[in-house]
């Protein structure tokens, strides 16, 4: 009787050992392969360029000409000036688009072909945060 | 005088548990990655002070330091680009595309990119990098 219960006690224990190796091994691959990090950047309201700007018929729609070492401010005919970067961020901000209706608050970019992707980000980033829903110009 | 034998203790480390934390572990991953699929893409994003902390991308456009166009680590032509995205954001309206660029490329080869997506009817966030 005494032996039996002691047969009966002798439980059976699975070998775990390669059971969590792959578990570690899923758990290596998963840190390698995903990315947690959040990207930074800026939501843009862009609409599709397949439409004309109807906004351009507007005289006074706001145009930054981006050349590669220059922008250039207009609205309007003849009323062309240059400015620095801070100067176009201050400028878009006075206009505060947030309170405008969204047919009021293109701004028309236009950009030179030497211009670099990092200065044309600039401008449109800008736009951006100050409200603005950017109008690409296209030839 | 004879000597006794020490009894070799029998050690048996209790593993159960810790492939149930490697288990669980597994699931958190699974349930919270995100996989990168341009890690094999080669670009310095620009520089700007005024951006924000995104949502993590649903899709995801690259154009690398040569002008190469990556769409979700498939490379792509600008020209098929709109065509890849508008069946993505017909089955999700709110689909944000992110956009990303090699900083120092010219006009003629991040414009083709932009305006591709922008036709195609999705939300833009153009990425960079914070600027103090």
């Amino acid at each position: 009787m005494k032996s039996k219960k002691r047969a009966s006690e002798g439980g059976i224990s699975p070998d775990l050992t390669s059971f969590s190796d792959i578990a570690n091994l899923l758990i290596i691959f998963f840190i390698l392969t995903t990315s947690l990090v959040r990207p930074f950047g800026r939501r843009m309201d862009m609409p599709a360029s397949a439409k004309p700007p109807e906004t351009r018929q507007q005289d006074n729609t706001p145009t930054v000409r981006v050349t590669a070492d220059r922008l250039m401010l207009s609205e309007g005919e003849g009323n062309e000036r240059e400015v620095t970067m801070n100067e176009l961020r201050a400028d878009l901000w006075r206009r505060n688009f947030p309170s405008r209706k969204e047919t009021e608050r293109a701004v028309v970019v236009e950009t030179a072909p030497e211009v670099t992707y990092e200065r044309y980000y600039n401008v449109v980033t800008a736009i951006a945060a100050a409200g603005g829903v950017v109008a690409l110009m296209t030839e | 005088m004879a000597i006794r034998r020490r009894k070799k203790p029998n050690l048996v480390l209790p593993l159960s548990s810790m492939g149930d934390i490697a288990f669980l572990l597994i699931i958190f991953f699974m349930l919270a990655s995100n996989f990168m699929k341009t890690g094999n893409v080669d670009l310095q994003r620009p520089g700007a002070p005024t951006l924000e902390q995104q949502e993590p991308a649903k899709c995801s456009v690259m154009v690398d330091r040569d002008g190469v166009v990556w769409c979700d680590g498939a490379q792509v032509s600008a020209a098929e680009l709109a065509s890849i995205i508008k069946p993505l954001v017909e089955r999700d309206r709110e689909l944000a595309v992110h956009v990303s660029v090699h900083k120092d490329l010219k006009r003629d080869e991040f414009m083709p990119v932009v305006e591709a997506v922008s036709e195609s009817g999705a939300k833009i966030v153009l990425t960079g990098e914070p600027e103090d």
